[in-house]
């Protein structure tokens, strides 16, 4: 039993509420990602799961045991930082072996754990080195082995990868996730970098001003965002101004079919199917499409009209930037290896509705686990 | 390599190193000639108050170093140095961890604080323990008030208000040195400490106490340096019952006019000093670069 529970937690700075009454459960050898712009909370969520920080209200447990009170040296959690943390007086084998000493376990035991965790990370060759001789991506490989051979009911992963250049942070990444799933350790990471939450995680909660506003799996989180702040800071995407219709009859019973037509433009419309939420009759909100849904086709009877005023080749892919109207502009992915219109040349887009999400526009929903 | 040159260079005086001249011109004139005249006193042996003979001889030196007086009078300087040495670094630890780890407002407060009695004039600084320490002083006030002794503590005329006077005194060296060098160590390296499990004392001895080294070595040897050099604070906390060499020096001179044998322990004293300082700087330098 390692799993984590925040329950309505509330931490201030002065006047600031750097969270505000969250609630979050990561499963027992679940990878649960916190992912925020800076300020969000989601350091300080991950500090106060460490005892680094103590709430100011509400609870922390660690495998079911009320830890709120208890000092991070009885916790039993394994962190790794951002500027990996190694200890520069002592070599890679005795940076890993320090928790395992602090816990004063036999020699022999310690002797063995150590190399067992190095060999976890590739790592035996170089255990006699000293930190300044270690590259970034070696360094962190350490720190890893370090946080989990002291077997933690909790790891904790602040920023792990944002200090290594993007090579090494894709082979860093795959390391970590194969580690955390082969000692299926309950495992809290932190990060601002959305392709790192979608590639490493079981759950990803999406945080801003101290609350979590979408906790799923990445690919809930991706294609059905709950708010707009979600739909813009997961991936990429378009939104449309759009007016509701009528609701028309759903292809799945708990959700809905919209009619929704263009605010700027109700010439053009749309159905959008799999809605969950329910909306009025002629009550303004975002139509919201992914770039890689896009079709640059007539397929559809009522294809939106637009111009195409920029493109960027990125290698294995187009972007397409393209505008109907001032209000209304979407940007279309086309394949690398496909042909694309050229700029100023006019054509339409369409998309099927159950690539279409409804939001309300304005203000986020808050969320619900 | 288009690199910016290192801060350091910049102290390097290239065309603009004329502007070091007339400190050097005082220098030279109130430090280095009247080090050179002393010197060459220690070579002449004395020939009786105030008088010397004008033939160059080592005598002086064979004589130091041939009569156990001397190696006492020697040993026991660094003795009491080492002592007073240990005390400052102690009460300098916690003191200095806390300013280097503290996130207050009034930090730069407590750091003038510390600073504040080389601000003061040695001699009143050490007056201004008589009230403190005294047969009559404020503590023995507080003691005798409050019945824990029927008799006052002698904390000063003594070894002990010696020791209290230089660690007073030389306890700002220490901190600031400490300080710099604590303040150099990530905080994380003791989080991560932390989260592995050793409690804060522990993370204390294994982690920040081991990366202090270079700057503990560096602020002892300083300490040490001036503490055995000190003339004023044994004169006048030892109430003359205390012996150093720096005193011994004084009675030599001043008292017996003995200035052959004054200027071989200056001269002895002097190149155990230099070589500690030169030590320090070494260790100081290795701190900054790790």
């Amino acid at each position: 039993m390692s799993e984590v529970v925040l329950r309505n937690v509330t931490k201030k700075f002065g006047e600031h509420v750097a969270v505000n009454d969250l609630s979050l459960t990561v499963r027992e050898g679940e990878l649960v990602t916190l992912l925020g712009a800076s300020g969000s909370g989601k350091s300080t969520c991950l500090r106060m799961v460490a005892g680094f920080l103590r709430p100011d209200a509400g609870q922390v447990f660690i495998g079911g045991a009320d830890a709120t009170r208890l000092p991070p040296y009885k916790r039993n959690t394994g962190m790794v930082f951002q500027q990996y943390a190694l200890f520069p007086h002592l070599t890679v084998a005795e940076n890993v072996a320090y928790g395992l000493k602090v816990r004063r376990l036999p020699k022999q035991e310690v002797r063995e754990r150590t190399m067992e965790a190095l060999s976890l990370v590739h790592l035996e060759a170089l255990s006699e080195r000293r930190p300044a001789q270690l590259s970034g991506g070696q360094k962190q490989r350490v720190a890893l082995a370090r946080a989990v051979v002291i077997r933690p009911s909790v790891l904790l992963l602040d920023e792990p990868l944002s200090a290594l250049d993007l090579k090494l942070r894709g082979e860093l990444q795959a390391e970590i996730r194969r580690v955390q799933q082969r000692l299926r350790i309950t495992t809290l990471f932190v990060t601002h970098d959305q392709g790192e939450a979608l590639g490493m995680s079981d759950r990803v909660a999406v945080m801003r001003d101290g609350r979590i506003l979408q906790f799923d799996m990445p690919v809930v989180l991706y294609q059905r965002p709950n708010c707009r702040y979600v739909a813009d800071f997961v991936g990429m995407t378009n939104f449309l101004e759009v007016v509701i219709r009528d609701r028309v009859p759903a292809t799945r019973t708990n959700a809905s079919r919209y009619n929704v037509a263009l605010l700027s433009d109700p010439a053009f419309s749309w159905e959008v199917d799999g809605v969950e939420e329910v909306f009025a009759e002629g009550e303004k909100c975002l139509l919201c499409v992914r770039p890689e849904n896009i079709r640059i086709a007539d397929l559809d009877p009522n294809p939106l009209r637009v111009v195409v005023n920029k493109l960027t080749f990125t290698g294995d892919r187009w972007y397409v930037e393209c505008t109907h109207s001032q209000d209304a502009s979407v940007v279309v992915i086309v394949p690398g290896s496909k042909n694309v219109p050229s700029v100023g040349e006019k054509i339409p887009v369409s998309w099927a509705p159950e690539h279409g999400v409804l939001l309300r526009s304005g203000n986020a929903r808050s969320s619900l686990q | 390599m288009n690199e910016p040159p290192p801060a350091d260079a910049k102290l390097i005086p290239g065309r603009w190193g004329y502007l070091l001249l007339p400190a050097l011109g005082v220098l030279l004139l109130v430090f280095v000639l009247p080090m050179i005249n002393l010197g060459t006193k220690s070579l002449h042996l004395s020939t009786g108050p105030g008088r010397e003979a004008a033939d160059y001889t080592l005598q002086n030196y064979l004589a130091f170093f041939s009569d156990s007086l001397y190696w006492e009078l020697l040993g026991w300087t660094s003795a009491l140095g080492a002592l007073v040495t240990v005390c400052t670094l102690v009460s300098a630890l916690p003191l200095s961890y806390f300013l280097a780890r503290t996130q207050s407002r009034l930090r730069p407060i407590l750091l003038l604080l510390v600073i504040a009695p080389m601000l003061v004039s040695v001699v009143i600084r050490n007056l201004g323990w008589l009230p403190i320490l005294g047969d009559h002083g404020f503590v023995n006030w507080l003691v005798l008030r409050s019945g824990a002794a029927t008799e006052p503590f002698r904390l000063i005329n003594n070894l002990l208000g010696v020791i209290i006077g230089l660690v007073h005194a030389l306890l700002p060296f220490m901190v600031l040195t400490l300080t710099a060098v604590i303040q150099r160590i990530a905080p994380e390296l003791e989080e991560a400490s932390v989260s592995l499990g050793a409690r804060p004392l522990a993370t204390f001895f294994r982690v920040v106490l081991p990366l202090a080294l270079p700057g503990i070595v560096a602020g002892s040897l300083l300490v040490f340096s001036l503490s055995i050099s000190a003339y004023t604070t044994p004169a006048l906390m030892g109430g003359g019952r205390i012996v150093v060499m720096a005193t011994y020096i004084q009675q030599q001179v001043s008292t017996l006019l003995d200035y052959a044998k004054g200027a071989t322990v200056s001269m002895i004293l002097l190149v155990w000093v230099s070589a500690l300082s030169i030590i320090a700087l070494r260790f100081g330098k290795v701190g900054r670069e790790a």
